[in-house]
């Protein structure tokens, strides 16, 4: 029973370890964009609105923007 | 319209800009772009731009739809209100539906909130599209224009165009001519698992007043297949039976011709199809 107990406990903290560590696994392109949305509040009718997203690249090979398509 | 750095290099920073034009808009607006990347775990990402957009002048809708069945008229109403602080006043310029449309202007709140309301003159039964151009005093927003879109349809649309001399309105029942002798089907398809015995029946009736023969003209499946014919009804009706000789798995096409006593069809082709599949190793 004290056995079988020590295994769980072993393979619960495998789990854990893969999940954490391996979970932090930067390998290849790795994109990370600081607020997907903003919110401009009141404008006037007419006015043209800019706003500019900035993305990272937190992984170790170069990150391609395909393509970006109004939806 | 968007603008984007097409590659980040890895520990690196990257731009995409987007960019949307607010005329034409009221109220919230939601523009949203998606950015594909070969990022493996983001290869889709969505970014969203929102804003409340304000306008001088509300108007609920610059487009109106009238849609009219029969003789129910149809009606719309649309809201115009002053958003800034001064009073709002309007006039007609411009109103191309004269004939086909009514409109009334009534004042909900003076200088403030006014009703537009679209009414269709009844017996105006024709599809139309026009417009009606609203002058404003407020030069910030100087004309309104709302164009309309009517649709009618009839209440109910007949089958056919009345014709004299029927009383009665009846579906009209194409008379299809009828052959002097019927036949159920001259494919024959006998599909199954090989050395499984398969049958299939057609049957074969006499549609004119006369008595219907039959006799074999020809038949190139003998080792194959077996068939019989049976008298229904003498002289009328008949069932021919094909059934598949057990042992024989090969498929094979093959036709049977018989003679009858109709000069209007002196022949009948029965087309034949022996397909079959193998056992598989779950068959028993």
């Amino acid at each position: 029973m004290k056995k079988l107990f020590l295994m769980i406990m072993g393979l619960f903290f495998v789990a854990l370890w893969g999940d954490t560590v391996l979970g932090q696994d930067n390998k290849g392109p790795r994109i990370s964009v600081e607020g997907r949305e903003f919110d401009f509040k009141e404008v006037e009718e007419g006015t043209v609105l800019e706003h500019t997203f900035k993305i990272l690249n937190i992984g170790d090979e170069p990150l391609k923007i395909i393509s970006v398509r109004p939806g | 319209m968007a603008n984007f750095d097409p590659a980040v290099p890895p520990g690196g920073e990257g731009k995409i800009t987007l960019k949307i034009k607010t005329k034409g808009y009221q109220g919230n607006l939601r523009k949203s772009a998606r950015i594909k990347t070969n990022d493996p775990e983001k290869r889709n990402i969505i970014l969203v731009i929102k804003a409340t957009v304000k306008v001088p002048i509300y108007v609920s809708s610059k487009y109106v739809h009238l849609y009219g069945k029969g003789d129910k008229g149809a009606h719309k109403t649309i809201k115009i209100l002053a958003e800034l602080d001064k009073p709002l006043n309007l006039s007609v310029t411009d109103f191309t539906l004269k004939n086909k449309l009514k409109y009334a202007i009534e004042t909900v709140q003076k200088e403030k909130e006014y009703r537009v309301r679209f009414t269709s003159i009844s017996g105006v039964k024709e599809n139309f599209r026009g417009i009606l151009k609203l002058k404003t005093n407020y030069p910030e927003k100087p004309e309104i224009s709302i164009v309309i879109n009517g649709r009618f349809k009839p209440a109910k649309i007949p089958l056919r165009p009345p014709s004299s001399g029927i009383k009665k309105e009846t579906p009209v029942r194409v008379q299809m001519p009828i052959a002097p002798i019927y036949v159920s089907s001259r494919y024959i398809r006998l599909y199954g698992k090989e050395g499984a015995e398969i049958t299939k029946t057609v049957e074969i009736r006499a549609e004119l007043k006369k008595s219907l023969n039959l006799t074999i003209t020809e038949f190139n499946l003998n080792d194959k297949l077996k068939y019989t014919i049976e008298t229904v009804e003498k002289g009328r009706k008949y069932r021919i039976k094909f059934s598949t000789i057990p042992g024989g798995n090969r498929n094979y096409n093959g036709i049977l011709k018989l003679r009858t006593s109709y000069p209007e069809m002196p022949l009948i082709t029965f087309v034949i199809h022996g397909r079959f599949m193998k056992k598989g190793p779950n068959d028993r």
